[in-house]
């Protein structure tokens, strides 16, 4: 997919209209997000925070079309995600989003090239090998191609999630928790990886975090409590967020 | 500990009942056989108690040696009608009357047995005497007279005869017609055993279906007073020498011994084949225990960590694996009975027992069956147990690997050796002839087989690579597929196993049969120098006259002819198969190789020998054997002559010694003359298609007989063979659906444990397609491991079995048919693509929000 080529209508790449989503039915639903409006610019590293519960991660996985709204709807690029069944959100998750997991993120049989091409090898496309090359020289894997995930750390193996997410140029990519699992210096190398992404290439990045450090490598942070967007900002430091997140009780 | 296992087993139902059925299916077919046999054996054991009901005594011919069952049984000569005479002049004798046990089968309107079910066909005769006549009448009334009969209600059913119908029927003469004057009817079935009777007034019933107007038997009834065993003693007083007298009880437990033999045989058949099912269910058992084992390792850890004992460990997996074992063996009864019950109506739709008769369930076969399912399921569940409770407390704080596979170098070293052995074994028994070599290859297979299981887990990767190229045409599902197959070696190989089991027997049965098949072929077209055969379709029961023989020797058109003869005679102390034949004609029709003496024109004094006799007993021409006829009289008889081989003769690997036909018309009973089959050479100058006209107008009068040029011969023989293979692989399909089982369970369990991996791949664009067809590829790839493995054993023990007879029969061909090996394979695909509907279903229809977040 060459997304930058193509014209662009907005500077919005996702958008939530009035998102709401239940869980459970009748007396027992919770509610996980309460008509939220949201829209995710192009280019930009925005992050996702908020307390246990709050909805950051139903938000992240309702943008991303892995789980359905209530009612409400979002769109991704110009596409409705509540008019595609299954088939055609898949194809939609293969070419357009990327995803990167807390962990458990590549298959235990594949060689860590195999797992970063994996989704245009399902698309049953030849990856292209420039950009591939490029994306592996970022996230600094060159000797490390060939091994499985088993022969890997922790933090290679995410960075070997983070080159699979960038390989396909997707309209936009979704991190869960990326550095969850991970030490300090590998997490900071991961968080830099995506940065750099954002900076260099204006890739697009949805990260959720509850990790204030984490969350100032972002351009802008959402806050989430109860379902509901409470606050935002800009240019976040992890000072900041901190104090914001203390404001809010988490 | 109890509860922990209990909720184990409820927690996966769908593992617990995939496992469960797995057993049940090989312990309801255990079960099943011993209640069908044991109910058909019950149902004879009231026929014959019924039959004998009214007589006291039976006065026969004394067999003169014991013959096997599956030889027919001891042949007793036949005895004089007068006999019957002299019983009546015994003291205590209430009424004698002869009994006419001969062969008389009624035909339909086409010249066809109205009686197909392989029972026999009684031509018999009405005494009139209520105590000895074991059936009433039902219709009509008792014959009289030369020509009048009556036939039991099966028969008059089958062939739709009413009373005042005339009605053609096939005796050992040829056919004659008779009047129907009457419906008999034998206790309340109404039958013996799907047995078909005709009968006649006594004289008429000797003139019509005896060949020399000999009867088989006297049943005597005694006065009020005297006991059956003084009975016996008095007639036996008065009896010459060549017959005796057995009371009726006597009588009735013979024949129930008899039937018995042959249920018994028929259960131990039947059970072997349950066996293989079980021995593919404790495959699968094991194999299920073992994987489950794996994936709850954190779980058991967690239980050492909490403070259970090893012990409590191990016995809450002994309990999981005792409950489904038990569960499944209490399913295997109840489906194993009322699958007897069900062919047991089926059977009865043919004559044989009555329909809807009680089931008998032998305590036995409760017993047997809940023991061997729950002791099979617990055994093979130790191994996984013991590993199980040896799993460390450290253990649950650890990220639990599925791919940690430790492949011990001693296991590598006993399989290698295991497989040495049977290799050689195999070798052994191939290279060599005889009994020892056929159990030494067949030892080999074995020992091979298990060799295979043993290095499973280092033969699975490399054969994974192979089989799995051509998945790659599938992208990358194909691929992912492949490497799951190959990711957990003792897994698969484990699965792998239950179908190789199965696979390696159907090939090696396959080849045995299939080339038995084509050496018999083989000898037709090199020994066989006739133009035409005629054999009847009567179950292989020989029913041709053996005077058609004489009748077509007498033709213009044909230049040779003999029929072939098969009866059990003592020589030189030991029982033998001994096949009569026309010597003045043999050569003509057969070819038994070099001959040495003047066969052709032999004596009935004389026998023929072949090469092997006369090298192993140390006979030449004119050595002089003692042999014993079925009639009693002690004789000496000449070896007359050498020859090569008589398999043609024998049309298997016997046919050692030949007599003359002379012999079985005057020292063989009526039934024991008569002749399988008879092979014709046209005269010089006359065509096969002339030659067959008129040996089909001399055959007319024997109902079923068919002629048979060379080409039909062949063809009429691998139908044969088709048949038997059917029914072997029938048999054998239980193993292989178990197999097949297996390969869903392994499947089953291998998508639950994926479940994050499953997710990630939705997540990162594999579409439903693509996910169920990663586990189909998984699958094939699993079931052809099994099938392929199978294959190569069976081939290889096959023809090493095979092999062993080459001195046997020298026209011995080996055959692995291609058309049989891709069938095997394309089933495998089949099997393969089947076994993975549930669990590619699954994983194609798992959620991927809750795969990629479960924790």
């Amino acid at each position: 997919m060459s997304n930058a080529a193509a014209p662009v209508a907005s500077a919005v790449v996702a958008r939530a209209e009035q998102a709401t989503k239940y869980y459970g039915r009748g007396e027992t639903a919770v509610l996980a997000l309460a008509e939220v409006d949201v829209a995710i610019e192009r280019g930009r590293f925005t992050a996702i925070m908020g307390p246990s519960g709050s909805g950051k991660s139903t938000l992240m996985h309702c943008l991303a079309g892995l789980d359905n709204l209530t009612s409400g709807r979002i769109v991704l690029g110009d596409t409705d995600l509540s008019t595609l069944d299954d088939k055609a959100l898949t194809l939609l998750r293969r070419e357009q989003v990327g995803f990167i997991f807390q962990a458990f993120n590549l298959i235990p049989t594949l060689t860590a090239e195999e797992n970063i091409t994996l989704p245009a090898l399902l698309g049953g496309r030849e990856p292209d090998r420039e950009w591939l090359d490029r994306v592996v020289a970022t996230v600094d894997l060159g000797d490390r191609l060939k091994h499985r995930p088993s022969e890997l750390s922790g933090g290679q193996q995410q960075r070997v999630a983070v080159a699979r997410a960038l390989a396909q140029r997707p309209q936009i990519i979704f991190a869960d928790e990326p550095t969850g699992n991970l030490d300090s210096r590998a997490s900071t190398e991961i968080l830099g990886f995506m940065q750099a992404a954002v900076r260099d290439t204006g890739q697009t990045i949805v990260m959720v975090t509850h990790e204030p450090s984490a969350a100032a490598y972002a351009d802008r942070v959402l806050f989430l409590n109860d379902g509901r967007i409470v606050d935002e900002m800009q240019d976040p430091t992890e000072e900041r967020v901190l104090d914001r997140l203390k404001s809010l009780g988490g | 500990m109890l509860k922990v296992a209990l909720k184990n087993l409820l927690g996966h139902k769908f593992r617990t009942l995939f496992t469960a059925v797995a057993v049940a299916l090989g312990v309801g077919f255990m079960s099943g056989t011993f209640v069908l046999t044991d109910t058909v054996a019950a149902s004879f054991d009231t026929i014959f108690t019924e039959a004998n009901a009214g007589i006291d005594a039976v006065v026969r011919g004394q067999a003169a040696y014991e013959a096997a069952a599956v030889d027919g049984g001891d042949q007793r000569p036949d005895i004089d009608p007068a006999v019957a005479d002299l019983v009546r002049q015994v003291d205590g004798v209430a009424a004698a009357e002869p009994v006419v046990a001969s062969i008389g089968s009624v035909l339909d309107d086409e010249g066809d047995p109205l009686n197909s079910t392989g029972a026999p066909s009684f031509g018999s005769n009405w005494t009139g005497n209520a105590a000895i006549d074991v059936f009433e009448v039902e219709e009509g009334r008792a014959p009289e007279g030369a020509t009048e009969a009556v036939v039991d209600t099966l028969t008059a059913e089958a062939g739709d005869l009413a009373v005042g119908d005339p009605f053609r029927v096939q005796t050992l003469k040829g056919v004659v017609e008779l009047d129907l004057v009457g419906i008999i009817r034998f206790g309340e079935s109404g039958n013996l055993g799907g047995a078909s009777f005709v009968m006649m007034a006594t004289p008429a019933a000797i003139e019509t279906f005896t060949l020399d107007g000999r009867i088989q038997n006297v049943s005597a009834v005694a006065e009020d007073g005297v006991s059956e065993p003084e009975l016996v003693r008095r007639i036996t007083a008065e009896l010459p020498d060549g017959l005796e007298a057995i009371t009726a009880a006597e009588s009735t437990e013979e024949a129930e011994e008899g039937i018995g033999s042959f249920v018994a045989t028929f259960q131990v058949v039947l059970n072997s084949f349950a066996a293989i099912a079980l021995l593919a269910g404790a495959f699968l058992i094991y194999n299920t225990f073992g994987i489950v084992i794996g994936q709850r390792v954190r779980e058991l850890a967690l239980l050492r960590a909490l403070g259970s004992a090893r012990r409590q460990v191990l016995t809450s997996v002994v309990v999981e694996s005792a409950v489904v074992g038990l569960i499944a063996s209490i399913m295997g009864l109840v489906g194993g009975i009322a699958l007897a019950v069900a062919l047991q109506s089926a059977l009865a739709t043919t004559g044989l027992g009555e329909a809807g008769a009680v089931p008998v369930i032998a305590p036995r076969t409760i017993v047997a069956s809940l023991l061997v399912g729950t002791t099979i399921s617990v055994l093979c569940a130790l191994v996984p147990g013991w590993r199980a409770s040896r799993v460390p407390p450290v253990a649950a704080l650890r990220e639990a690997s599925v791919d940690d596979v430790r492949r011990s170098p001693i296991r590598l070293a006993i399989g290698l050796a295991v497989a040495a052995a049977g290799v050689a074994f195999l070798v052994v028994g191939g290279v060599g002839t005889g009994t020892d070599a056929v159990a030494q290859a067949a030892l080999g297979t074995v020992v091979i087989f298990t060799a295979v299981v043993v290095l499973g887990p280092y033969i699975v990767p490399p054969l994974t690579g192979l089989l799995g190229l051509p998945l790659r045409l599938f992208g990358v599902a194909g691929t992912l597929g492949r490497d799951n197959a190959r990711r957990n070696p003792k897994r698969s190989a484990g699965t792998a196993s239950a179908l190789m089991l199965s696979v390696t027997l159907i090939t090696f049965i396959a080849v045995f049969a299939l080339s038995f098949g084509r050496s018999i072929n083989a000898a037709t077209d090199e020994y066989f120098k006739g133009d035409l055969e005629v054999v009847t379709s009567a179950f292989g029961f020989p029913s041709l006259s053996p005077d058609l023989v004489d009748d077509l020797a007498g033709q213009d058109e044909v230049a040779a002819v003999t029929g072939v003869q098969r009866g059990i005679v003592e020589i030189d102390g030991d029982t033998r198969p001994v096949y009569g034949v026309r010597f003045s004609d043999v050569l003509d029709v057969f070819d038994l190789g070099e001959v040495r003496g003047d066969l052709a024109s032999l004596a009935p004094e004389q026998i023929a020998i072949d090469d092997r006799t006369a090298e192993e007993e140390g006979w030449a021409i004119g050595t002089e054997v003692p042999v014993t006829y079925p009639d009693g009289q002690p004789t000496t008889v000449t070896v007359g002559a050498i020859y090569g081989s008589g398999g043609i003769v024998a049309q298997n690997s016997d046919g050692r010694f030949l007599v003359s036909d002379q012999v079985f018309r005057d020292r063989f009973p009526g039934v024991g003359q008569l002749v399988s089959r008879i092979d014709v050479t046209a005269a010089q100058g006359v065509g096969v298609e002339e030659l067959r006209q008129v040996v089909e107008a001399r055959t007319e009068s024997f109902a079923g007989a068919q002629v048979r040029d060379r080409r039909e011969i062949k063809a009429a023989n691998n139908r044969q063979l088709t048949f038997t293979l059917g029914i072997f692989f029938a048999l054998l399909g239980l193993a292989l659906v178990i197999g097949a089982l297996g390969v869903t369970i392994t499947l089953a369990l291998s998508v639950f444990e994926r479940t994050r991996e499953i997710g990630l791949l939705r997540a990162v664009g594999a579409t439903r397609r693509q996910m169920a067809g990663a586990i189909t590829g998984e699958s094939i790839i699993l079931t052809m491991l099994g099938t392929v493995l199978g294959l190569a054993i069976g081939i290889a023990g096959g023809i090493a079995v095979v092999r062993t007879q080459r001195a046997e029969l020298d026209t011995l061909r080996i055959s692995v048919s291609p058309p049989f090996v891709i069938g095997v394979l394309v089933l495998a695909l089949l099997i393969g693509m089947g076994a993975s509907l549930i669990p590619a279903w699954r994983a194609a229809r798992m959620d991927v929000l809750k795969a990629v977040t479960v924790e």
